[in-house]
């Protein structure tokens, strides 16, 4: 190491030092070694993130940090040092004292992490009264103190908080002054002042300055007058509006089920960062959100921590988030650590066979490769879906068109009378023999509802589909029994979609058995070739779902999908739910399939990630109608529509550098 | 990525790589072909054997069950046979429980009572489970009003207590014997069963594999009974044997306020009932009927517990 | 909360109606003539027979006898029982002392049920969670007769602790140990709801985020878990005040009150319909404020329902 380096190293201390960590859960069969020997260091302000396949130990060990291993989890060797202090030698006064004042933490759901029975500012407001964190006390004293000095060259109290009541006498006055400018002007800058003022955020300092900015020179004096104390609950309200949540003193009011996902991971984020941690441990913290609200959640949290210098340990499985938004990589596999390093230099340079692989499959990685392969004109033929020879494309028949679908439901209105909502707005699209369409579009945009109106459950409220040249919605109850072997569903969730009381065997037989299909004997041996073709052992169908991981379960649906030989396959967010890894090889098994079987893919996402891996057209949906309607490469090279942008830039990884030389791996 | 990436990195975080031979790459997602296969009730099996409270339910279960189909194992003495001049005597050879007040034989009549407890759990547990199964199922299945009249309809019987309304059918019809116990009890216990029933199949019929069955052609009856009621049925289960043990107790509640079985018929609880006056002087004429009982309905409701463990989804991996 | 206030008590009615229904259907309209058996063994002559009949209005179409009975409950006049007594008084002697030992029971039962169910919950798995465990099955197992004697002769006859028998002395310490006894199953019930309850709340995300805030554990446990856990309890609390007191009949046939179930029995074994349906409908009554109150307490406990 030279002198210069170590004078930068050695500049600061790390905050958080964890060596040859080892976390052991009792089980019947014995104990599990959740996390063997682990090493991770994080600076003060500094962004790490833990990568990792579910099992990997990634959250086991963060949990560890704030002592907050679930069940029979128990650290059997090792240290994690907080500043300083020895985490897992603490006594339980020392833990409850770090935890929220020196370490917080956003957790994963946020459906399931906040107290459906607690107002959100109660709940933010423990967090600043469980750490001590007295803002109207603080106030107060300074306060007095500067009402009992004579001396009024100093601005008195520039650090306090604006309190509500300060806020609003303050826009009054300002009205008072701007009473003379026209009144479109008055309420634009009224506007302004309304959202820079921010209620138990903004100082009292930083009100004058935007005050007078705003036009208004008294402002010195008005704040001084000001005798309005910020109390707790004003600072709830900052917290929250600091965490993004717009009306923040009003929402503060309302209760965990009012709010949206979204808000609810934001109001998470107020609790976590109450009290002002040194270290923020922020666990898978917007999977569970939709792509765009998730991107503009990180950016907001990473904007506030690098403001307040809180050093963040990301939670993650997707390596391209965490590229994006860490300097430093910690990747884990079967309890170890198996690299870490700057984020670049592992993008870059992965060394660890494990870490080869994450970084090839990754799809936000995967289609930023594409991205700037096609950009510096590489052929990338084995990375795109395979839709068996380009250019004959054209000539193909469309083996399913949907015309002007519409879906309404009606909604049993809380008391006054029914509530109609359009699902499904005027859709149309169609899809070539042979070829993959991708719809895609966050929650609530319809396209789960298309899913199910291509399937047959649902009856469009208006429009048809045209399978094959028959019109649907013309068929009799014979012949739609029929449609059904020629149209299958894959489901999102792998845990819900197989009968868990039946064995694989007996599932992938099921629609055999429907549709009598060949002896018992004939039978049997189909089941076998499927397990061939979803590359599944046939020892497997003997077992039961709930022995098989996700992908496995993912195997099996889509074997028994297959069973009937049909010719449209509906993957419904087919591959939402699995690792990376396991994603990526579901993937490749369906465009194998594709090009092996001729299936045409109707494939709902709300990732367009994936999309770029499978899709040969894409159809954007947003509020029940499709916006955007075109191949994959115009999606990606073009997009038409602001939300297509968005989403696509929602994708992780937008700013990363990813040289040709990659796609070697 | 931030600036400070570029400069090189610092003390503990500089590029390491494990050894490879520490973390071996697993085949992605590779079926564990060497594990035993199980499903729920094989699993369930493995947990309960385990417990010790399931074999001493068991086992308790299993010799009530054999004393009330056969009696005359276990007592040479004739339950109907009294000897007024032995009343309130104390233990015998023979007699290990003494004689009652009438000078029956305490021990035999403990014995010969277990029949009729047994007989009105077990049918008016099979009567409820039909009843309260079929139409919460229905209900919960194909919802709408159906659904809406049932659920109403449980709730008329949940307002009327039980003991109150065997008192009320007790006056009305005064002939019937164990039927009309088992009546009285079926009546106002299926309501129960259909409420759990009902909440088990809605929870089961929103999941994707119904949806799968119906996509590949499956018929909604044919859904209901090969997919959603298998799924249901643990709650079930578990709901029945804690009833069974409620019922055994409900019948000798209103043999003890002489409106249950017929005074003909030997039970616990109309036992229990004459035995009351001696409560000061021999208490443990009251003490036989009164454990029997007790350990009977606590086998039950026992091995309700531990089944309910067993087939708690929450408690399975998974 | 109005709203849903109101449609609660509008869901309420059918169960009212339906309850009082079939009660008067079975006393009133099944095989057999409850004026004929009242009589006993002598029986009655035809013309007093016919005068009761008109009495009770059993000389007009069923369903108009039951509007007049429901006319009846609303004007608080239910008539007079066939021994000439009117049934208000009647009511006015026997439910005050069942109402007491019920809520006392009602009492005994949520104090001890949910702070023994607490520490259960808390300690899951540990020593003294499965001695708890298996003290409700025993008590559960055991029907309320076999306790009731039991107490009666341990804590009554043998120690002389509290008095054996009730009689006319309605006194909370009279009352004391039926209202154990009463309660005792219900105790074990609430124990059980309370400790799953718990158990399952400890192991909930928003717990560990509340711990994660830095709350002390006590904290945690009594804002976040308990009354969370409270809303399950809240429910059979509610349904069970009912059940207590058509249940009081075996407590105060063993303690000697002269409460609901011995009126109500005696009524029985007289053959008195009119008593028999009054009480019962009563009972009903209570049984449905019971449900009413739940409500309101459920939405205090839970914001979620208060928009629905």
């Amino acid at each position: 190491m030279t002198d210069t380096t170590t004078t930068e190293t050695t500049g600061t201390k790390p905050l958080l030092e964890i060596r040859d960590l080892s976390i052991d859960f009792q089980t019947r069969g014995g104990p599990v070694h959740a996390v063997i020997g682990a090493n991770l260091t994080i600076y003060p302000g500094q962004s790490v993130a833990i990568v990792g396949e579910s099992g990997s130990g990634k959250s086991t060990t963060a949990h560890a940090i704030i002592d907050l291993l679930p069940g029979t989890g128990q650290v059997t060797s090792g240290s994690i040092i907080f500043d300083g202090v020895d985490i897992t030698k603490a006594s339980k006064r020392e833990i409850v004292n770090l935890r929220g004042k020196s370490i917080g933490l956003v957790p994963q759901d946020p459906m399931s992490n906040l107290n459906p029975v607690w107002s959100i500012g109660y709940q933010v407001e423990e967090g600043l009264r469980a750490n001590g964190i007295d803002v109207s006390r603080g106030t107060q004293r300074v306060l007095t103190r500067g009402l009992a000095e004579t001396e009024p060259a100093a601005f008195v109290g520039e650090d306090l908080l604006l309190s509500g009541d300060a806020k609003r006498t303050l826009l009054g006055l300002l009205r008072e002054e701007l009473s003379s400018r026209p009144e479109h002007d008055r309420e634009l800058i009224l506007a302004r002042a309304d959202d820079t003022l921010v209620t138990g955020s903004t100082t009292r300092g930083e009100a004058v300055t935007i005050l007078e900015g705003l036009g208004m020179p008294s402002a010195t004096g008005a704040v001084e007058k000001l005798t309005s104390v910020a109390k707790t609950k004003d600072r709830v309200a900052g917290l929250l509006a600091e965490a993004g949540l717009p009306d923040a003193e009003r929402r503060a009011k309302q209760y965990p089920h009012e709010f949206s996902g979204g808000m609810r991971q934001r109001a998470l984020i107020a609790i976590g960062l109450a009290a002002r941690p040194k270290l923020l441990i922020a666990d898978e913290p917007t999977s569970a959100l939709d792509v765009t609200v998730q991107r503009k959640i990180l950016d907001h949290l990473g904007d506030l921590t690098q403001e307040l210098g809180t050093a963040v340990l990301f939670i993650t499985h997707d390596l391209g988030l965490a590229a994006e938004r860490a300097e430093h990589l910690v990747v884990m596999y079967r309890g170890r650590v198996v690299e870490s390093g700057p984020s670049r230099e592992i993008l870059a340079n992965p060394q660890h066979a494990y870490t080869k692989r994450l970084v090839a499959a990754a799809p936000s990685l995967a289609s930023r490769r594409i991205q700037s392969a096609k950009a510096a004109g590489v052929e990338v033929k084995e990375l795109l879906a395979q839709t068996g020879g380009d250019g004959v494309a054209e000539a193909r028949d469309d083996v399913l068109v949907a015309e002007n679908l519409t879906k309404v439901f009606t909604i049993r209105g809380s008391g006054r009378g029914h509530n109609a909502f359009k699902a499904v707005d005027d859709v149309s699209f169609s899809l070539k023999r042979g070829t993959t369409v991708a719809l895609v579009g966050e929650s609530g945009s319809g396209k789960s509802t298309v899913a199910n109106m291509v399937l047959n459950l649902l009856e469009p409220t208006e429009g048809r589909i045209i399978f094959d040249g028959v019109d649907m919605t013309s068929l009799g109850k014979k012949e739609l029994f029929s449609f059904r072997r020629r149209v299958q569903p894959i489901f999102q969730n792998p845990y819900g979609s197989l009968d868990p009381m039946y064995s694989i065997f007996r599932t992938i037989e099921e629609p055999l058995r429907v549709h009598k299909v060949g002896s018992p004997k004939e039978r049997e041996t189909r089941v076998r070739e499927l397990l061939d073709l979803v590359a599944l052992p046939q020892s497997a169908m003997r077992r039961f779902p709930n022995e098989l991981s996700g992908g496995q379960r993912q195997r099996v649906a889509i074997a028994r999908a297959l069973a009937l030989q049909p010719e449209v396959v509906v993957c419904d967010e087919a591959v939402s739910a699995l690792d990376v890894l396991v994603q990526a090889q579901i993937l490749e098994l369906l465009n194998d399939l594709q090009s092996e079987l001729g299936l045409s893919y109707l494939f709902i996402t709300h990732d367009l990630a994936v999309v770029r891996q499978i899709a040969d057209e894409v159809c954007v949906m947003s509020k029940g109608k499709i916006i955007e309607r075109a191949t994959t490469d115009e999606v990606f090279d073009s997009p038409k529509e602001e939300y297509t942008r968005e989403l696509l830039g929602a994708i992780p990884g937008a700013s990363l550098q990813l040289g040709t030389e990659d796609l070697a791996v | 990525m931030s600036e400070q990436s570029t400069i090189s990195p610092r003390v503990g975080q500089e590029h390491f790589v494990a050894d490879p031979a520490l973390t071996p790459l697993a085949v992605v997602d590779k079926v564990d072909e060497t594990e035993r296969p199980t499903n729920l009730w094989r699993d369930a099996w493995h947990d309960v054997r385990r417990r010790p409270m399931f074999w001493f339910s068991a086992v308790l279960i299993l010799l009530v069950l054999v004393i009330a189909a056969f009696p005359g194992l276990f007592t040479k003495t004739d339950p109907m046979f009294c000897d007024l001049s032995k009343s309130l005597g104390d233990p015998a050879a023979g007699h290990p429980f003494g004689f009652d007040r009438q000078g029956c034989d305490v021990y035999s009549r403990v014995i010969y009572g277990a029949r009729a407890s047994i007989t009105v759990g077990l049918v008016t547990t099979i009567a409820v489970v039909l009843i309260g199964g079929i139409v919460g199922a229905l209900a919960g299945f194909y919802g709408g009003w159906f659904d809406s009249v049932l659920s109403r309809m449980t709730d008329i019987f949940f307002a009327i207590p039980l003991v109150l309304a065997a008192i009320v059918v007790g006056q009305v019809f005064r002939e019937g014997g164990v039927w009309r116990v088992i009546a009285v009890l079926a009546v106002f216990g299926w309501p129960q069963v259909a409420r759990i029933t009902r909440g088990a199949v809605m929870s089961v019929k929103n999941n994707d594999f119904i949806t799968a069955a119906k996509s590949l052609g499956v018929s909604r009856g044919q859904a209901l009974l090969k997919h959603v009621v298998p799924n249901a049925i643990a709650p079930v289960i578990v709901v029945a044997t804690v009833s069974l043990g409620t019922f055994i107790v409900a019948e000798a509640t209103l043999s003890f306020l002489g409106l249950g079985l017929p005074g003909s018929v030997l039970s616990w609880g109309a036992e229990i009932s004459k035995a009351q006056v001696s409560l000061r002087t021999q208490p443990m004429i009251l003490f036989y009927p009164s454990a029997a009982l007790a350990l009977t309905v606590l086998s039950f409701i026992m091995m309700g517990d531990v089944v309910r463990d067993a087939l708690d989804p929450k408690a399975r991996k998974r | 909360m109005v709203r849903y206030l109101g449609r609660r008590v509008l869901q309420l009615i059918p169960v009212f109606v339906g309850a009082t229904l079939l009660i008067y259907a079975m006393v009133f309209a099944m095989p057999g003539d409850p004026i004929a058996a009242m009589g006993g063994d002598r029986g009655l002559s035809p013309a007093v027979a016919e005068q009761i009949r008109a009495q009770y209005n059993l000389d007009k179409p069923f369903f108009v006898q039951y509007l007049l009975f429901l006319k009846g409950i609303f004007t608080l006049d239910f008539g007079v029982s066939f021994s000439g007594q009117p049934i208000m008084e009647v009511v006015a002697a026997a439910y005050p002392v069942t109402l007491k030992l019920a809520l006392m029971a009602l009492v005994i039962e949520t104090v001890f049920g949910v702070f023994f169910g607490l520490i259960a919950g808390l300690r899951k798995g540990k020593f003294f969670d499965a001695s708890l465990l298996f003290v409700s099955l025993i008590v559960i197992a055991a029907p309320t007769f076999v306790i009731g004697f039991l107490m009666q002769f341990l804590v009554g006859v043998k120690w002389q602790l509290l008095p054996a028998t009730v009689g006319t002395d309605h006194s909370v310490k009279a009352l004391l140990m039926p209202a154990i006894v009463l309660g005792a199953v219900s105790f074990a019930y609430v124990l059980r709801l309370t400790r799953t309850s718990v158990a399952e709340n400890l192991s909930a995300d928003h717990v560990r985020t509340a711990t994660a805030k830095g709350l002390p554990r006590s904290r945690v446990v009594s804002v976040h878990v308990l009354r969370n856990s409270l809303i399950p309890v809240v429910t059979y609390l509610g349904a069970d005040l009912g059940a207590l007191m058509g249940g009081a009949i075996v407590t105060e046939s063993i303690f000697n009150i002269k409460g609901v179930g011995g009126t109500l029995y005696g009524a029985i074994i007289r053959g008195e319909p009119a008593t028999v349906v009054s009480f019962v409908t009563i009972l009903v009554i209570v049984y449905l404020i019971g449900n009413l109150i739940v409500d309101l307490l459920y939405a205090v406990l839970d914001p979620r329902i208060r928009y629905v």
